[in-house]
């Protein structure tokens, strides 16, 4: 306890942490710089300073970037992570009805009580939990996934065959490129840049941002932020505990989600976005502007981060590619993230544990005192600010793999949104299926390989899920009013 | 054919030439694809034969030319980027998106687009070290 509190009172950890989130809160903002690419890009930054401070700067930008993605997707509906998409659904229809001040106050208390959770469960559950993730096998992550599934019939707005026809174009256009298990190209047609079949972010940035954009050259609204949109921030943030369980549910979620590789936080902000729909007397609401959407998922994707940290420094693996970046910095400062991380460096861990807890709280600080700058934007006449959105959707786009076809295809899936979004097929429900395909395929395969009976009788945590899943989707179909 | 059936019509024929490339595909990896473009061909047949009023809505929305302009835009783009480089060919870009959207106030729009260009080259050329194309023909002179 007095080394953590030693650590955590260290003038250069407060300034590393400080460092690292007013950096990636700003990064974060950016389309195409996801956590992973900015934790990538800051690490030979990071070479100068000792491993301890290195490593709670580098955290601090993870958790940075998954507040600032959340900024873009409320104010111009562009997420900049992946994430934050889920975000946009709620934050963007806010700032069309003048709220985005309201919208960015709430994410920004819901995303800091999110991430403590996750945090507070990572430094007292780090170990078992990471023990008991590594026990479930194929089954379980496919049952996970499957059970993302579940969150489709809430994401529409009307006819549940249109979301589900969203899902599984999105399912069907992540098959396209080199299969991870057979190392066989599928629907490439022999053009060398689709061997790596569409990246997540050219697509996420065309399907809300691009397609947002193509709007205004139709309707040369050249007007539309100030005057149609009314300053409205009448709500208080401390009302933000009336959706105390959305927040509570979120973050559990978060955590408990962050913690199995592969799955992250785009799958828990789904999946939490999708459970406060269904417990809330408002649910009408959802889609279309209710900030009890923005408060579940920014809450579960904050949260995500604790999680994803658990099997990463406790038994050493990666759950998401930011995590993987990170062990590539753990290793550099030559330290072995571990059960002997927590033997030989304690100090390291403990300094962590305080650079993400002190991370949240100034991130609380950094973004209260920019909300406004940022609420600015949505004040931005839609002449000046839809150029601005394709000069980011282009470099963003283009940063992912220095790729020309991912900005072409961003651009494609941007006139693909446009269509989706006039028949009213959400594109929310075509990211989730993109998201969620590789893993419910090859862990489909391997259960396949294994014997679907066998892998089951093994994991009963499956059965359960899966189980979860079904009673879910079918009491999501008949609380619909409307199916066909 | 109705207009709002146009999407279902046109995912119906992409997931088909997928449906036909999936056979060619080795025996372990077929299934999952085909059972995929299965349920998107037999989904989009019920919602054409089961259109509503809302859906008939979206026949009043006409496409306009000026939407496809983007496209013009970036696929000129992506042609000339590698002879004028990164920066300049994004400039005319954003310029003559700014001048589609306004046609007015040209100092207006070259003084915003040098503005923007300017500042993502500094955020991303110079602070976040991402390279972009330089341009032959600025390599040349």
């Amino acid at each position: 306890m007095t080394l953590f509190l030693e650590v955590i009172t260290n003038h250069w950890v407060v300034l590393a942490v400080m460092a690292g989130v007013t950096l990636e809160i700003i990064g974060g903002a950016l389309p195409g710089l996801s956590p992973s690419t900015a934790v990538a890009l800051f690490v030979p930054f990071s070479f100068g300073l000792e491993p301890m401070y290195a490593l709670v700067f580098l955290t601090g930008i993870y958790l940075g970037s998954n507040y600032g993605g959340s900024i873009t997707a409320i104010l111009i509906n562009t997420p900049g992570t992946p994430s934050s998409a889920v975000t946009a659904i709620d934050g963007y229809p806010m700032t069309k009805n003048g709220k985005a001040e309201l919208a960015l106050k709430f994410a920004l208390v819901s995303s800091c009580i999110g991430g403590l959770v996750g945090v507070i469960i990572l430094i007292f559950f780090a170990f078992p939990l990471a023990k008991l993730a590594l026990k479930l096998g194929p089954a379980s992550y496919f049952a996970l996934a499957v059970f993302g599934l579940s969150t489709v019939p809430g994401l529409g707005k009307g006819n549940i065959l249109k979301s589900f026809l969203g899902l599984f174009i999105g399912l069907l256009i992540a098959t396209i490129g080199t299969d991870t298990i057979s190392g066989e190209s599928r629907f490439t047609f022999d053009l060398d840049f689709l061997f790596d079949g569409f990246h997540l972010v050219p697509m996420l940035i065309g399907l809300f941002a691009v397609s947002s954009a193509l709007e205004n050259f139709i309707m040369i609204k050249t007007k539309h932020s100030t005057e149609d949109i009314k300053k409205d921030s009448s709500s208080k943030v401390e009302s933000i505990f009336s959706y105390w369980k959305s927040l509570l549910r979120g973050s559990s979620l978060g955590t408990i989600i962050g913690i199995f590789p592969g799955a992250g936080s785009t799958i828990a902000s789904f999946i939490s976005y999708d459970m406060a729909k269904k417990g809330s007397l408002n649910h009408k609401n959802f889609g279309h502007g209710e900030v009890e959407g923005v408060v579940a998922s920014e809450s579960a994707n904050s949260a995500s981060v604790g999680g994803a940290l658990i099997p990463l420094l406790s038994l050493g693996i990666p759950g998401s590619a930011t995590d993987a970046v990170l062990l590539g910095a753990f290793m550099l400062h030559d330290l072995e993230p571990g059960p002997l991380l927590f033997k030989y460096n304690l100090n390291v861990v403990y300094a962590i544990f305080g650079g993400l807890l002190l991370a949240n709280i100034v991130i609380y600080f950094i973004g209260k005192s920019l909300n406004k700058t940022f609420f600015k934007i949505s004040q931005v006449p839609a002449e000046k600010l839809t150029p601005l959105i394709l000069l980011l959707a282009v470099i963003g786009s283009y940063s992912v793999s220095y790729s020309l076809f991912d900005v072409l295809s961003c651009f494609l899936f941007g006139y693909f949104g446009q269509l989706l979004n006039k028949n009213k097929i959400p594109v929310t429900t075509v990211v989730l299926g993109f998201v969620l395909s590789t893993m419910i395929e090859e862990n489909l395969r391997r259960m396949l390989i294994i014997g679907v009976g066998d892998q089951l009788l093994k994991e009963p945590f499956a059965i359960i899920m899966l189980l979860i899943t079904f009673v879910m989707l079918g009491f999501s179909i008949f609380r619909r009013e409307k199916i066909i | 054919m109705k207009s709002s059936s146009f999407i279902y019509y046109v995912i119906i024929f992409l997931s088909v030439v997928l449906l036909s490339q999936s056979f060619e595909l080795p025996f372990s990896i077929v299934g999952y694809s085909v059972f995929l473009s299965l349920l998107i061909i037999i989904t989009s047949v019920i919602l054409i034969l089961k259109q509503d009023e809302s859906d008939k809505e979206t026949m009043k929305l006409k496409l306009n030319k000026k939407m496809f302009l983007p496209l013009l835009g970036i696929i000129i783009f992506i042609i000339v980027v590698e002879y004028i480089g990164w920066f300049f060919s994004l400039f005319l870009l954003i310029m003559s998106f700014q001048f589609i959207l306004s046609r007015k106030k040209y100092i207006s729009i070259v003084l915003n687009s040098s503005f923007w260009i300017l500042l993502s080259f500094l955020v991303f050329e110079k602070v976040l070290h991402l390279n972009f194309p330089m341009g032959k023909i600025w390599e040349l002179l």
